[in-house]
């Protein structure tokens, strides 16, 4: 082999090349499992803020220490690491959460969403939250209610929170 | 040139790649089963194509043969209940006669087998396509499916679609 060809793709030392290759391997693995995500959006629940096919990176330690909270974007694990939902939160623990001609209400009392571009014409009975539950929808509220996939959710299913 | 500290490195990951997959050809005999089951099952309710009566109805029992008597559905608001193979067959019949094409797809699974490695709960995102009336329909939906071994191998005997996200009552 040309000495040149060789030291291009063995380095300076064979061994250091291949356990600098094995720790990159190991810390790339890690960093994507572990630390971030790229996820593509399949469908238009989030729409028009996020558009269908768009991708999106996603923070998985968000919310290893902290909670999520009322108008972030979090994604939502369904089983396996690869699908996930990706809806915002509306609804803490605790409270109580309805719609009203397509305002929001957070304990009886109105809560803009500054995000929608069309705030829609949903309509829900007060839903009180457990203490770990939080209520999430996506923001394409010109879906009628009945065929928006919104609802709560466990703490423990929210896996991470959109970084971009 | 090798030299002795590459020898080595090369015994050691060699070994550690032996030894995982040793473990994981040991641990992942149920896992590879019940996984190899799933695939049948989907491969069979799938159709591509108009079918003979008679492909049709061997179809039909060939995915009903997958199934424990009885077998246990919650999948509101289609299936729910407890149905016998004969039952089993019969629905499978219906369901691929009533569309011109379907196919199911995988997205994401989750298998968990038991300690006493008897019964397992594999939860899924599934995916499935239809056309019926020239009209092309689509469906996301998480489905539960508990697994019992028997002598006849791997066996559904539960089905349940689930949600991570609950509907509120009433809607």
């Amino acid at each position: 082999m040309n000495s040149g060809f060789r030291r291009l793709i063995a380095g300076r030392s064979l061994t250091t090349t291949l356990w600098r290759a094995a720790g990159l391997a190991v810390i790339t693995w890690i960093l994507f499992t572990q630390v971030l995500t790229v996820c593509r959006l399949d469908g238009a629940s989030m729409e028009p803020t996020m558009r269908d096919r768009s991708v999106r990176l996603v923070n998985l330690l968000k919310y290893r220490t902290g909670s999520p909270a009322r108008g972030e974007v979090v994604i939502i694990r369904a089983a396996g690491r690869r699908v996930f939902y990706l809806k915002r939160i509306l609804g803490l623990p605790g409270e109580t959460v309805s719609f009203e001609n397509g305002q929001l209400f957070i304990d009886g009392e109105a809560h803009d969403e500054t995000y929608l571009k069309d705030q829609g014409i949903w309509t829900m009975s007060p839903v009180i939250l457990k203490s770990s539950e939080y209520f999430v929808a996506g923001d394409n509220r010109s879906v009628p209610i009945t065929r928006h996939l919104m609802g709560t959710v466990e703490r423990g299913r929210i896996a991470g929170g959109l970084l971009w | 040139m090798v030299n002795r500290s590459f020898q080595i490195s090369a015994v050691l990951l060699l070994t550690v790649i032996l030894g995982l997959s040793l473990a994981w050809f040991l641990q992942g005999r149920d896992e590879r089963r019940i996984l190899q089951r799933q695939e049948e099952l989907v491969e069979l309710l799938s159709k591509t194509a108009l079918e003979k009566e008679l492909a049709a109805l061997t179809r039909a029992r060939q995915i009903s043969i997958l199934f424990t008597d009885p077998v246990s559905t919650g999948m509101e608001p289609y299936l729910t209940g407890s149905h016998s193979r004969q039952d089993m067959a019969g629905l499978a019949y219906h369901l691929r006669s009533m569309v011109e094409e379907l196919s199911i797809e995988i997205a994401d699974h989750k298998l968990e087998i038991a300690p006493n490695r008897n019964s397992a709960v594999l939860a899924t995102v599934a995916r499935a396509k239809a056309r019926s009336g020239g009209e092309w329909m689509s469906d996301l939906r998480e489905v539960e499916m508990r697994w019992s071994k028997t002598d006849d191998g791997w066996l559904v005997n539960a089905v349940t679609f689930t949600s991570a996200i609950k509907r509120p009552e009433g809607l």
